[in-house]
């Protein structure tokens, strides 16, 4: 569907710890019925981020990436729909997952879930993952990570500017 | 095997009917019809229906069981099938499917599938004055559409955002079907809603009673949203 796309907001997290909190943080903005898609390079830190989402929600179990389950569900004081299609290689393939009925409760993240796009509707929060360098881009060998949100749809719209309260005051490193 | 119906007429039937089960399970609740079909009509014989969540799997069967205890005839004694093809949820019709195709294939019997959003059009019975809208929710903002006259469906079966769809209703239609339940308010703004419907297993008897019955391996589910593009792997690590 053409329209406007909000842009990008983009914040920079220290270390595993902080990412996981800001994970937390966004979970107070989530509704029911909400959408994240995690994209990032295997080891960018995806299952991690899910984590303290998780936390957040109250989810107690401990989660791990479903790679090859596909699709995991944890009950916490909200319910979480982990799942993670990197193993999907055709559109076709995600009918299985029925996701109109799974996205349906509960707040879902799809690792991997950009490549699967066309069948996840207009309503969604994309979460963009990768290494931060250090300042003076010596080493690659950081915690650091840039994490990019980028909100679609009119689910969204009226939370862009909470979104963008979010990211200030975090790490810059 | 001798086929269903000259059994039936060898035991003693003075016509030859042929008995009919068939099952919906596109929407949250399940059903069963078991019906006679004789020369220019069907009588249901009984019908059975799930209540509404989301046990489709668990409950199929032992509503197929309960229909057919409450015809007074076995599952051995039906000679044709039909089954609801959707659109509608896609783990329920799954379930609908698997059980009529293990009865088909089981029991060498015929089936005929007959379209959700025709089986809520025709319990209604659309008029030149008053089509019916059959609206049957598909999840997410989004309903399966389909607009029936007196003579039939008047486009084709849509999908779409109910925002979307429900002013392409014709002003004097009635809407129908879960999906115009939930989205009541965007389709009473426009036309008159008659609530609480579903597709019904006794008119997905009706229908399919008269309609040319195939090879199980031939009846397809209609989803409407076949994703079938192809994903280029290298994308993933682009």
């Amino acid at each position: 569907m053409p329209g406007s796309r909000a842009p990008t907001i983009t914040v920079r997290t220290a270390d595993a710890n902080e990412t996981q909190r800001l994970a937390a943080a966004l979970a107070d903005l989530l509704e029911e019925g909400d959408l994240l898609v995690l994209s990032g390079d295997l080891g960018a830190g995806k299952t991690c981020f899910t984590q303290g989402l998780g936390r957040a929600l109250g989810v107690t179990d401990r989660i791990t990436s479903p790679t090859f389950t596909l699709a995991n569900r944890y009950e916490g004081e909200r319910t979480l729909n982990h799942l993670d299609v990197y193993r999907i290689e055709q559109l076709s393939e995600t009918l299985d997952l029925d996701l109109p009925e799974l996205l349906e409760d509960g707040i879902t993240v799809i690792e991997w879930g950009e490549q699967i796009l066309p069948v996840l509707g207009a309503d969604l929060l994309i979460v963009r993952i990768r290494h931060g360098e250090d300042a003076d881009h010596v080493s690659q060998q950081t915690d650091c990570r840039v994490l990019e949100f980028e909100p679609r749809g009119p689910a969204w719209n009226p939370r862009v500017s909470a979104l963008r309260a979010l990211a200030s005051g975090w790490s810059s490193c | 095997m001798e086929p269903a119906g000259e059994r039936i007429a060898r035991l003693g039937f003075r016509l030859v009917v042929v008995l009919i089960l068939g099952i919906t399970s596109s929407t949250a609740r399940v059903g069963v019809a078991v019906g006679r079909i004789e020369t220019d009509s069907v009588t249901v014989l009984a019908e059975t229906t799930s209540s509404d969540d989301r046990r489709h799997a668990e409950d199929a069967t032992p509503l197929m069981l309960e229909a057919l205890n409450l015809a007074g005839v076995t599952v051995q004694d039906i000679g044709r099938l039909a089954v609801d093809v959707g659109p509608g949820r896609f783990t329920g019709l799954r379930v609908g499917f698997s059980t009529v195709r293990a009865l088909a294939f089981a029991l060498d019997l015929p089936v005929t599938g007959v379209s959700s959003l025709e089986v809520l059009a025709a319990e209604q019975g659309p008029t030149a004055q008053v089509p019916v809208a059959s609206v049957i929710d598909a999840r997410r903002s989004e309903v399966f559409q389909q607009v029936y006259g007196p003579d039939g469906p008047v486009g084709p079966p849509l999908v779409g955002p109910a925002l979307d769809l429900a002013p392409t209703v014709p002003g004097n239609a009635v809407a129908l079907g879960d999906g115009a339940d939930r989205y009541l308010t965007l389709y009473s703004d426009r036309v008159a809603v008659v609530s609480g419907r579903e597709p019904s297993p006794s008119w997905l008897l009706r229908l399919a009673a008269f309609r040319p019955a195939l090879d199980a391996a031939n009846v397809e589910p209609l989803y409407l949203r076949d994703p079938d593009v192809q994903i280029n792997i290298r994308t993933r690590h682009a």
